[in-house]
């Protein structure tokens, strides 16, 4: 795989895992 | 008849998940990404993520809380006059879900062909010839006669998608809870499965490599909308009668979030499970990945199955997972679908729930059968054409522009603030009432040029017609005819 095809999937797997996982700390936070 | 409610927070996420999350998270993403600059397109992607899906899933879960009721009621809270609107959306969903069951039952019976991988060394000829025994093009718009092995697969999905719904929330919570985590497992197993594969990586790079003057192109951008659009079960009333049960106080704002980005996360895996397998099959073959990429129908029971075939080992238990998970990821959009229909009319039925959904699903099953003969993929194809292209986005247009400008995006998103885990600022008016209309009636005029210009498909031009124009007419005659008789209010 090139340079860019690993950095969009880090890009990718860091906004989406990242995000849900941010998003579910938020819900039970409380 | 009482309200129903959510048992948890949790199972209305899943819930909500489950039905954006369909077979096109894995036939249809995937491509249209590698199509559209690669890795580039999740750039625009994520774009109109955060622009246009997450803002369109926080006005509907909010039209549903505010209402707690369906799709009808929460456009006549609107306005009166636009009551309409909302029995257009979920007469739009009764008709996709019909022909949807259609491709569960295909779903169904190549779950059943896997056991002995039947479709052989040629999926294709097997596929069109002996599964769907698909009458020549020539010949669309003909029916020919009802192929069984589908009629059988219907009547099971039919069967499941009333066990799915019959008392409600109550069933679906615990559907879910294995419908949704199931597929994301599969999933998982096929991408460690496909990366693991000679080639793979040759075919992730098809699939990941980002060509950035893609996004100069306008339509990569409409293409990236369009994608989020379709995918999260926008405009069909689902959100809005599944929201309806969410209890007082409810989250708003966090739960469309973690939806839209639970939606988009299952694409993504659906990508590295399709590419993986794609550069695989183009090193068996010994040619360029583009030239084995297909989406689709053609995906899932031709080129998903030929790689199957080809696998080392375990052939059979990949290809039982592999469409164990496309009837998982399907079933929740099939049912919600319905649920959303029957949270329209609940008010308006004098019989018994269960029974009510017994009739509808009986009904729903009789009007798939045409889709179930040697000519209903034809049928199928152009209808969902029509459908997708021009009603699910007027409704979406509509709906955003009755809340932004009558209904008032500000009162919406005060409501929605109240009660959620993170406040959403004006940004989330302008993307309601500039952002998403403008694209949202871009794509419907580009649709219309396109089909002034070409007939879709190359069918004949009363084929186009009578699913297309006139089979809408239809649905708005009879949800203008419901909002009439049907006065009864929120």
């Amino acid at each position: 795989m090139s340079a860019g095809a690993w950095i969009m999937l880090i890009f990718a797997t860091v906004i989406l895992l990242g995000g849900s996982l941010f998003s579910i700390y938020l819900a039970i936070r409380k | 008849m009482d309200h129903q409610h959510w048992k948890n927070r949790g199972v209305f996420i899943l819930a909500a998940v489950g039905s954006a999350v369909g077979l096109g998270n894995v036939w249809r993403f995937p491509y249209i990404a590698y199509s559209n600059g690669g890795g580039a397109f999740l750039i625009p992607y994520f774009v109109a993520l955060f622009v246009a899906g997450v803002p369109l899933l926080i006005l509907e879960f909010s039209l549903g809380r505010m209402v707690q009721k369906g799709a009808p009621q929460a456009m006549e809270y609107i306005k009166k006059e636009f009551k309409w609107l909302g029995w257009f959306a979920i007469l739009i969903g009764s008709t996709i879900v019909v022909y949807y069951a259609v491709i569960m039952s295909w779903c169904f019976g190549y779950l059943i062909y896997s056991f002995t991988l039947k479709w052989g060394a040629n999926p294709e000829t097997f596929f069109y010839g002996k599964y769907l025994g698909l009458l020549p093009f020539e010949k669309a718009g003909h029916f020919g006669g009802v192929q069984i092995p589908i009629l059988i697969g219907l009547a099971v999905t039919w069967i499941w998608i009333f066990l799915s719904i019959f008392k409600g929330v109550d069933s679906v919570g615990k559907v879910v809870l294995v419908t949704v985590p199931l597929p994301v497992l599969i999933l998982v197993i096929l991408i460690i499965r496909g990366v693991t594969l000679p080639g793979a990586l040759d075919g992730l790079n098809y699939f990941l490599s980002p060509n950035f003057k893609a996004l100069l192109n306008p339509d990569v951008w409409i293409a990236a909308f369009s994608q989020v659009f379709f995918s999260m079960s926008i405009g069909f009333g689902i959100m809005i009668a599944y929201a309806s049960y969410l209890p007082d106080g409810s989250d708003i704002n966090n739960n469309a979030l973690l939806a839209g980005l639970l939606d988009a996360l299952i694409a993504f895996m659906g990508g590295l499970a399709v590419f993986s397998v794609l550069g695989y099959l183009a090193y068996t073959k010994g040619v360029a990945v583009p030239e084995v990429v297909t989406s689709g129908p053609g995906l899932a029971f031709i080129t998903y199955p030929t790689i199957l075939s080809l696998l080392p080992f375990w052939a059979q238990f990949f290809s039982v997972l592999f469409f164990i998970m496309l009837l998982t990821l399907g079933i929740d959009s099939a049912f919600s679908l319905v649920e959303a229909f029957v949270a329209g009319v609940e008010d308006y039925i004098k019989i018994k729930r269960e029974t009510f959904i017994a009739i509808v699903c009986f009904v729903a099953f009789i009007l798939g059968i045409p889709f179930a003969t040697r000519g209903g993929l034809y049928y199928l194809d152009v209808i969902d054409h029509y459908l997708t292209s021009f009603g699910l986005i007027f409704v979406g247009l509509l709906e955003s522009i009755l809340v932004g400008w009558v209904l008032g995006s500000n009162q919406v998103r005060e409501f929605a603030n109240l009660t959620s885990d993170f406040k959403i600022g004006k940004w989330w008016d302008i993307s309601i009432k500039f952002i998403i209309p403008i694209i949202l009636g871009a794509m419907l005029i580009i649709n219309f040029v396109n089909s002034i210009n070409k007939v879709y498909g190359g069918y004949p031009l009363w084929l186009n017609i009578v699913a297309g124009p006139v089979w809408i007419a239809i649905l708005l005659t009879i949800s203008l005819y419901l909002s009439y008789k049907l006065r009864k209010g929120v």
